[in-house]
């Protein structure tokens, strides 16, 4: 049982990454559209990386 | 090709001249512009996007000169200098149906040379593309969006809009801090709350509620702070708001929750107060979300003024930006375009539609010398004018400044739940004091705990919610029904309403000339007459042209048709001389008109062969919609711009015994201001630039779909696609609104009546308060969920 001290701070850590991972999720405007990222997978790769360059922009 | 054929890009119906072979297979086109883009979908290789959208595609518009974009100063308004050799555009792009649209449109431009970098979004319909100006000019890549068959504008969103977008990104990560604490310390709470069955060691019991406390701390500070904001506002305005009884409860919940893990004395609500927090930001978030959008859809581009105009130079006319348009300086507004300045006509003799501005159904005679207004719009020939006034100065501005000041005077409705709010906060407080004294009395040691718990159980969680999943609920059913609202309480607050007050022009009738008979002189039968008057008005920019729009088989080059400015159109067919117009066109005949209304004469080699009356069209539900709303006791008004004749003529068709005519923008404000004042409540229905203040003053407004920018702003709600008749069952959906809202209400104020007993007594431990909270919450909004329908 003890180690359970050590497990939910453990978990602690966890979750603040888990909440820092999700507000750089919001701020780089992967929440913007959510039609369009949710269906890209089913279309045809033809185009180069240059669309996932505007979001590295936009971080900026 | 087999009847009945549909467009294979957009879907209407095809013809069958305009073909194309698309990988070996033979398809039918409506237009020559569906079938060019879709040959250049083909050649570029991307023929998949057939398959992959899961919507028709739209109509693709005329081509368009983009070249104006190239100057530095019109494309100032929507690009940024990232540095000295790249830039960004923001653009709206029409067309976008479907999540496929936004694979097409990064695919065929990232492939464009000089473009870096292209992003763009479905739902707002946007693109931003990154691009460098040594490769690629702007126009070049305005072309290459419109090649595929969509329409590229300039995106320059309101302030709002942006401080909008903003604020639903924080409300999100709020959102989400609330979500991840609310169920780290629901876990939590289970071990707490079987603990508190069963008995556990109070090392663990202090471990465990020290682990709530850190996890629920930054949703008390961070997540639920809009709360606190709000409630200090209502406080300092000497007014209770609900969140001031949301923001007592989580904050007594806190402390009181604090206290106990300190001391090891007493109860602990960490998890009520995260799944409160996330309960109600959810509620707003999704609220807000759908208000957003329907924001968006509205301010989709359309600019009340074009961006740039044609200046005089010297000896040509030369494109440059509408803000660097000066007093005294001559510019040049071609057929179908707005004006973008005050001015007065020093060239040429054209039509001018100011329906918009003053509500004049028929289109004004404009020769040199009379004045014209920035947001009408030009008709069949090109005007020069001297500007008199830009900015701020026209009266389009003074129309607008008045809109935003109408907006101070619109009647604000207190919402039910903030009205009882004021009751709750008081009776809660009363009671929790009321109990403290008495058990202060009984045993002294647990007094102060009994009066926290009733203060946590009657936390108003279910309260709170009762109306914003309402509100949510009735957005998306109005959005179902193709009418956006900007806010839910416009909808609720059409629930009362007493007066409809509507426009005429444009709101009541089709706002565009129609054929409405035709009078034959000549052994000569209608379709004929219809096709010969269609051939002539052609490529007339001309309102009445717009009344011959069919299609024609009969091509004659455009140059062979003449417009006679003011008067009609004359050309020659087969060695036939015809014309199309006012009688005056061939003065040798001397006619009568037939009959009194708008009548234009069609001549053959100089005889007259048929009269054409011209009339805006009453709408096909007008009628059935004012008896409705008759019969509902509600009282129709006309408040039009236009002559008495026309409206007094309206009215008794519609039977409207209230009607106003020729009033300027403010005396509809005023007329709509003097119904209020007789505890009227009004609803008023427009589409012109001079409605926009009556539109802003009104209790609830609607703007019709084709409406100026300025009323598409100032109006609560606007028709995606007009149809009047859905007035009377948007009043009755808002008395069913509020009628739910009420129940939600009772419903919430039940429970907490049935908590409160227990909790007097002493009888709520904390998992009974977390299980009662949240199934009186789940409750409340199942019943909202049930008007979304």
């Amino acid at each position: 049982m003890e180690s359970l001290f050590i497990l939910i701070p453990i978990a602690l850590v966890f979750v603040c990454i888990a909440v820092a991972i999700f507000i750089w999720a919001v701020k780089s405007k992967q929440y913007d559209d959510l039609d369009t990222e949710a269906r890209r997978i089913l279309f045809e790769d033809k185009h180069s990386d240059k669309t996932s360059n505007v979001k590295k922009n936009n971080e900026r | 090709m087999i009847d009945g054929e549909k467009c294979y890009h957009c879907g209407l119906n095809a013809l069958p001249e305009i073909t194309a072979k698309l990988d070996d297979k033979n398809v039918y086109f409506c237009c020559y512009g569906c079938q060019a883009v879709a040959q250049t979908i083909y050649q570029k290789g991307f023929s998949s996007f057939y398959q992959f959208r899961s919507r028709l595609n739209l109509r693709p518009e005329e081509k368009k000169d983009f070249s104006p974009y190239d100057n530095l100063d019109i494309q100032a308004e929507f690009t940024d200098v990232i540095n000295e050799t790249d830039r960004t555009s923001d653009l709206l792009i029409g067309g976008i149906t479907c999540a496929a649209c936004v694979w097409l449109l990064e695919n065929q431009l990232s492939q464009v040379p000089g473009i870096k970098d292209v992003l763009v979004n479905s739902t707002a319909r946007t693109a931003k593309i990154v691009w460098e100006k040594q490769t690629i000019k702007l126009s070049a890549i305005f072309d290459a969006i419109a090649q595929i068959g969509y329409e590229p504008k300039p995106n320059t969103p309101s302030v709002q809009q942006g401080e909008l977008h903003s604020e639903r990104k924080k409300l999100l990560i709020r959102l989400g801090v609330a979500g991840f604490g609310m169920m780290q310390a629901g876990m939590v709470a289970v071990a707490l709350h079987a603990g508190g069955i069963q008995g556990m060691e109070p090392h663990w019991r202090s471990f465990l509620r020290w682990v709530s406390f850190i996890l629920i701390t930054p949703v008390i500070i961070y997540a639920a702070s809009p709360f606190y904001f709000s409630a200090w506002r209502a406080l300092k305005n000497y007014s209770l708001n609900m969140d001031v009884s949301v923001s007592i409860a989580l904050l007594v919940a806190y402390v009181s929750s604090t206290y106990a893990t300190l001391y090891a004395h007493g109860e602990v609500y960490f998890d009520s107060i995260g799944m409160f927090t996330f309960f109600l930001l959810l509620a707003r978030f999704l609220e807000f979300r759908l208000r957003l959008k329907n924001i968006d859809a509205l301010n989709a581009g359309s600019h009340i003024l074009p961006l740039y105009v044609q200046r005089y130079d010297e000896a040509s006319f030369e494109n440059i930006a509408r803000k660097k348009v000066r007093v005294g300086d001559r510019i040049r507004v071609l057929p179908g375009e707005v004006f973008p300045v005050d001015g007065e006509v020093i060239e040429g003799t054209s039509s001018v539609n100011e329906s918009l501005i003053n509500g004049e159904s028929t289109p004004q005679n404009k020769t040199p010398g009379a004045s014209v207004f920035a947001g009408s719009i030009n008709g069949e020939s090109p005007l020069s004018i001297r500007t008199t006034a830009t900015g701020q100065q026209t009266q389009l501005a003074a129309i607008e400044n008045w809109a935003s000041e109408a907006s101070k005077n619109k009647p604000q409705v207190q919402l039910l739940s903030d009205k009882l709010a004021s009751y709750f906060v008081a009776c809660v407080i009363l009671i929790a004091a009321t109990t403290y004294i008495t058990w202060f009395n009984i045993d002294s040691s647990k007094a102060l705990w009994v009066a926290l718990s009733v203060l946590v159980v009657t936390c108003p969680c279910a309260l709170s919610l009762a109306t914003p999943t309402v509100f949510t609920a009735a957005l998306a059913w109005a959005r179902k029904r193709l009418i956006l609202f900007k806010s839910a309480q416009y909808f609720s607050q059409l629930e009362d309403i007493t007066d409809v007050a509507f426009d005429k022009t444009g709101t009541l009738t089709q706002g565009e000339l129609c054929v409405e008979k035709v009078l034959p002189l000549a052994d000569i039968d209608e379709k004929q007459i219809m096709l010969l008057c269609a051939t002539l008005e052609k490529n007339s920019h001309h309102p009445i042209a717009k009344a011959f729009q069919t299609n024609t088989d009969i091509s004659i080059p455009d140059a062979a048709i003449k417009v006679i400015p003011g008067k009609g159109v004359c050309a020659t067919i087969d060695q036939d001389f015809y014309s199309l117009g006012s009688p005056s066109l061939i003065p040798e005949l001397q006619l009568q008109y037939p009959d009194a209304g708008q009548w234009i004469l069609l001549t053959k080699n100089h005889d007259a062969i048929a009269w054409i009356k011209l009339s805006d069209n009453i709408r096909a539900e007008a009628n059935e919609t004012i008896s409705a709303l008759k019969r509902n006791n509600i009282t129709s008004h006309i408040l039009s711009g236009d002559r008495e004749e026309n409206v007094s003529r309206l009215a008794n068709t519609l039977q409207i015994s209230h009607w106003h005519s020729a009033l300027s923008a403010e005396e509809k404000y005023e007329a709509v201001k003097k119904l209020q004042s007789e505890n009227k409540r009004v609803l008023m229905v427009g589409d012109g630039i001079n409605d926009a203040p009556v539109l802003k003053v009104a209790n609830t407004s609607i703007a019709m779909s084709h409406a100026s920018q300025l009323a598409h702003t100032q109006a609560d709600a606007v028709f995606l696609k007009n149809n009047l008749a859905l007035i009377p069952s948007l009043i009755k959906q808002a008395k069913i609104v509020k009628q739910k809202i009420r129940q939600n209400i009772t419903w919430a104020i039940c429970y907490n009546l049935l908590a409160l007993p227990l909790a007097v007594l002493g009888y709520v431990p904390p998992w009974m308060a977390a299980i009662g909270m949240s199934a009186s919450s789940l409750v409340v909004v199942a019943n909202a969920a049930r008007i979304a329908k």
